[in-house]
């Protein structure tokens, strides 16, 4: 089950600067990425929540990763 | 999967009968294949069985033999953001580009903003040739579709896989960041080159720095995307224009760190692949193998080619790519 764009794991992983050395090698290059962007462009955070959020719904071996975020 | 060292005839072979391949070697043998359910790319270097060789008389083949299907296809550059368009559902994309290339670069900077290129396992290689023979013959890639060869934009063979066939996508970086204060550096802009660096709050000329310093530019830049070392390698310093060249981009916002001193690189990938490779894809890149001195030398249980390049996703630098297809748990 992925969590709801609400949830506060997804501002969460996307505004820190957390390890994620257990995720997968997609999560991880990703979510830099997606860091990055949020970081220059803090009014992008929702539509960066929903490619994340999209990302893991293709991805059967990346659900795990939610929980370390 | 098997990996084989094979004759053109035995390649030829095994492609007529259906298999489902990717393939490397010399321009000359992939030129010679038939069409099918492959793609290939150019280089003689490799890590085989029996260490680092360059072989220019056999290919090193990579069979998936849990393919379910296959649809190779060559992207012109204008066409690489469309790389996903071709997944196929719950399998994984193999891709090799030619060095020098325009879809190289381009793959480069911008490959992590194509639309749903994370949305399965993407690897492989930027392509390459013989080291005496850069700036003479170009590096090529090969479309099974076709049975042509092209020396740009990028060939792909996107894999069907039965349900419940897990694909693992990994990398095995031996090098680590280093935590000196003077060898942290930051971009002002990103690119395959940079005159301006920041250190340690200091706005530097790069290139006069690295030769003051006299920092080794065999080592990597080492950044840490989330958990992931990802190294971007220097090509070549000229302190008369301050241009420092590399073998990937960096990017502004990204700390690099100068990667920590090896001893043996060929004792660094065996500790790092433990009792793992045999049965697996992977490759190697050539400033491994040249720094490294890797012929007659091996990496674990690793074997494939030694590429100008290395492609998880993104493009990467002195770093071996692997991948393993297993069941689900």
């Amino acid at each position: 089950m992925i969590p709801d764009a609400s949830d506060p794991r997804w501002k969460r992983v996307l505004t820190s600067n957390s390890d994620l050395s257990a995720a997968s090698l997609a999560t991880r290059i990703l979510i830099s990425r997606l860091r990055r962007e949020v970081a220059s462009a803090p009014g992008t955070l929702g539509a960066k929540i929903g490619e994340l959020r999209d990302f893991i719904g293709k991805n059967s071996f990346a659900v795990a990763d939610v929980a370390k975020f | 999967m098997r990996n084989e060292m094979l004759t053109v005839a035995e390649a030829a072979d095994r492609i007529t009968r259906g298999d489902v391949m990717v393939l490397a070697g010399d321009a000359a043998l992939l030129a010679q294949l038939p069409r099918g359910n492959w793609i290939g790319g150019t280089t003689v270097y490799f890590v085989t069985e029996a260490g680092g060789a360059v072989v220019r008389d056999r290919l090193f083949c990579t069979t998936f033999a849990r393919a379910t299907g296959a649809s190779p296809r060559h992207l012109p550059v204008a066409d690489l953001p469309r790389i996903a368009e071709g997944y196929r559902p719950g399998g994984f994309t193999m891709i090799m580009i030619p060095a020098f290339s325009v879809a190289h670069s381009q793959f480069a900077v911008e490959g992590q903003g194509y639309p749903g290129l994370f949305d399965q396992p993407l690897a492989g290689w930027i392509t390459g040739v013989h080291l005496d023979e850069i700036g003479t013959r170009a590096p090529m890639v090969f479309d099974g579709a076709t049975g042509q060869g092209h020396d740009e934009g990028a060939v792909l063979l996107h894999v069907a896989l039965p349900e419940g066939a897990h694909v693992d996508l990994d990398i095995l970086n031996i090098f680590a960041q280093g935590d000196r204060r003077d060898r942290i550096f930051t971009f002002p802009e990103g690119g395959f080159s940079a005159h301006r660096a920041v250190v340690d709050g200091q706005e530097v000329d790069f290139a006069r720095y690295i030769t003051e310093q006299g920092i080794d530019t065999q080592l990597p830049l080492v950044a840490n995307y989330a958990g992931a070392l990802v190294n971007v390698s220097i090509q070549s310093v000229d302190a008369e224009t301050g241009e420092v060249k590399f073998y990937a981009p960096v990017l502004p916002g990204v700390e690099y760190r100068l990667a920590n001193a090896l001893g043996s690189y060929a004792q660094a990938f065996a500790a790092g692949a433990g009792a793992k490779g045999a049965g697996q894809y992977s490759c190697n890149c050539i400033l491994n193998y040249l720094y490294g001195e890797l012929e007659g030398q091996r990496t674990g249980g690793f074997t494939g080619p030694v590429t100008f390049g290395e492609i998880a996703y993104i493009l990467l630098n002195q770093t071996l790519v692997r991948m393993d297809i297993t069941d689900a748990a």
